[in-house]
């Protein structure tokens, strides 16, 4: 039987995101920006949804006369990155998870 | 649009490579600090040979710029930096206990007297060891093993030769390792 994949990260620029965060201590909105490719608006609503689902934390601070915006990972958001990418490998060799 | 388990794995793994790749940001670091220690090293040999009194006086000039220097770049890499990896934040904290360390050593040099550049070259084998195995450079790590060796010598020779493994040290642990990060920066970027 195939587990379900997460919904939440079953998108690609979530998936990113988390992708991201999981190999960093943590990361400001415009380095998740630069690596993404993807519009702020879209960002800003993705982070919202895992922000919601505790998968990320995310700080708003100010850099000099600028507003920051920082981002990491959770222990939740890290337990949900592995359960997706162990099913993912389930999907890829189901020989192996018989 | 739906996606494959490959396309996400693989986009999985791109994202991970591209967020490691700041590793090499510190090439300046090594290159300031293995040229200045390196100089000033060479400088006071040559003056020692000619019993100049002022054998010291490339230490006094090299480390307060090289300090300076360290405090710009640290300055501008604050400036630049979007994410923290980490083994940045586990190298900083190395870094943090080296510079500790390393000041305890020089205060008490008058009573370390011979034996504080064994024991300086072997601080520097410990950060340069622990960088290379990090950052998976294998350049430090040989840098690493040429400053434990030099250490282990400079315990049983005079203080000008001391000079000349410290310089040997610094070239191979700091320097050549730096430019060479410097070089994977570029092609990096």
């Amino acid at each position: 039987m195939f587990k379900e994949l997460d919904p939440l990260l079953h998108s690609q620029l979530r998936l990113a995101i988390i992708s991201l965060l999981i190999s960093v201590e943590e990361a400001e909105f415009s380095f998740i920006k630069e690596k993404t490719n993807a519009s702020a608006g879209n960002i800003s609503v993705q982070l919202d949804k895992l922000q919601q689902a505790h998968y990320i934390k995310i700080e708003k601070s100010f850099k000099g006369k600028y507003p920051l915006t920082t981002c990491s990972i959770t222990q939740k958001g890290i337990k949900a990155f592995k359960d997706y990418t162990q099913t993912l490998q389930q999907y890829i060799q189901p020989t192996k998870n018989k | 649009m739906e996606n494959t388990p490959q396309q996400q794995l693989d986009l999985i793994a791109q994202m991970i490579k591209t967020a490691q790749r700041r590793f090499y940001d510190d090439s300046p670091f090594y290159i300031i600090w293995g040229s200045a220690v390196m100089i000033a090293s060479l400088i006071q040999y040559v003056l020692l040979l000619n019993h100049n009194e002022y054998n010291a006086i490339g230490w006094a000039i090299l480390i307060p710029t090289a300090t300076l220097l360290q405090l710009v770049f640290i300055r501008k890499q604050q400036k630049k930096a979007t994410s923290k990896t980490h083994i940045e934040q586990v190298l900083n904290h190395m870094w943090f206990a080296f510079g500790i360390s390393l000041f305890i050593v020089l205060i008490n040099a008058n009573k370390l007297q011979l034996n504080t550049y064994p024991v300086v070259l072997c601080l520097y084998a410990i950060s340069t060891y622990i960088s290379g195995s990090a950052l998976k450079i294998s350049a430090f790590i040989v840098g690493s093993i040429i400053c434990w060796i030099a250490a282990a010598i400079a315990f049983f020779v005079s203080f000008e030769t001391q000079l000349l493994l410290l310089a040997a040290g610094v070239l191979f642990a700091y320097l050549i390792p730096g430019i060479l990060l410097r070089k994977l920066e570029k092609e990096a970027a």
